[in-house]
């Protein structure tokens, strides 16, 4: 089989990402992330346009990112309500804004795994919510 | 009396309480609906609770009683109570969804529960709809899910200064005798009542009836 991990961590592709790792347990039935910061890497393109939405409350900005890297990354865990421990997905912070992973293609026979991510108006480490 | 006023975070813990104390479930098993950031998934073996509290219109939220008691030397104090309606929607999964549900709709109502209700001002109608049995559809499975929703009562108070009167304007006005309307000149006088109408704007003096 062919491996493309060369090819996604060529510097010609490659670029340092900061991710936000959530991982924690439930509190009276609210989830309260812990956040582990990261540092990886991977190939980040647009997933599909950045744009201005115009609502009442305002002009909202939405955009999307696909990643490449040979690391993984975490959608959200299903074992939470098991053994009270799980995790948020993660967050991702390029270019100054915060997205968040919703779906996961695991290539990783080939080398990578390819991640969706959205944007986020803030980052969840401005707006945990605690019992 | 201070105010008191619940906000609905608190409520929602109200209502958790609640839960807990009927279903006895772990804390990772009563969870609350519509977190900002969203939550970690579950299984479709596990019984789970999430909690939603909604505000809900009601002919018995228009009532308003307002209580007047002693200030300070300027001011009294109005307490006004009043009743704020909401729509607790347990939405249960799980094997024993309908079985826990039966549950809450039946305990909700027994004394131990509705003490840790009340004691905060919260009160749940006995009318309580049968739980609905709506199984959800997810990656090609039927979950099992029952839907139940409680209605609750809950008593709010703010208060607020009312201000004393301080000063009031006090006018006599004489007995002019007959209570009919009669007409004086200008610059005319009308005798014993001591008012001048000399002014124009005066001429015409109609006693009250």
């Amino acid at each position: 089989m062919f491996n493309l991990a060369r090819i996604i961590g060529s510097r010609n592709w490659n670029q340092n990402f900061t991710v936000n790792r959530m991982a924690g347990g439930y509190v009276k039935g609210y989830f309260v992330p812990t956040v582990t910061v990261l540092n990886l890497d991977g190939a980040i393109i647009p997933h599909k346009t950045r744009k201005s939405v115009k609502i009442p409350a305002g002009d909202t900005i939405e955009g999307a990112i696909d990643i490449y890297t040979s690391t993984t990354l975490m959608t959200a865990s299903q074992n939470a309500t098991l053994d009270g421990t799980g995790n948020l997905p993660d967050e991702v912070i390029w270019r100054g804004d915060t997205y968040k992973i919703i779906s996961e293609e695991d290539f990783s026979d080939y080398g990578f795994n390819l991640y969706a991510a959205v944007r986020k108006s803030s980052s969840l480490a401005d707006s945990i919510v605690t019992p | 009396m201070s105010a008191y006023v619940l906000t609905l975070p608190q409520l929602r813990g109200i209502m958790w309480d609640v839960t807990k104390a009927i279903t006895s479930f772990p804390d990772n098993q009563i969870l609350h609906a519509f977190q900002p950031n969203g939550q970690p998934g579950f299984e479709i073996t596990q019984n789970l609770i999430y909690l939603n509290v909604s505000p809900q219109d009601d002919p018995n939220d228009k009532q308003q009683y307002t209580l007047y008691g002693p200030g300070d030397n300027l001011n009294a104090t109005g307490a006004t109570t009043y009743t704020t309606v909401f729509s607790v929607d347990f939405t249960l999964y799980g094997p024993n969804s309908y079985d826990n549900a039966v549950m809450i709709k039946s305990r909700i109502l027994n004394d131990d529960i509705r003490e840790i209700m009340t004691n905060q001002l919260v009160f749940p109608v006995a009318d309580i709809p049968a739980p609905r049995y709506a199984p959800y559809d997810f990656n090609d499975q039927y979950y099992n899910r029952t839907d139940l929703t409680v209605t609750i009562y809950v008593g709010s108070i703010r208060t607020a200064s009312v201000p004393y009167l301080q000063s009031a304007a006090i006018i006599s006005i004489p007995d002019v005798g007959p209570q009919i309307p009669f007409f004086v000149e200008p610059g005319g006088t009308l005798p014993g009542s001591g008012l001048d109408f000399s002014d124009p704007g005066n001429s015409e003096y109609i006693p009250l009836t």
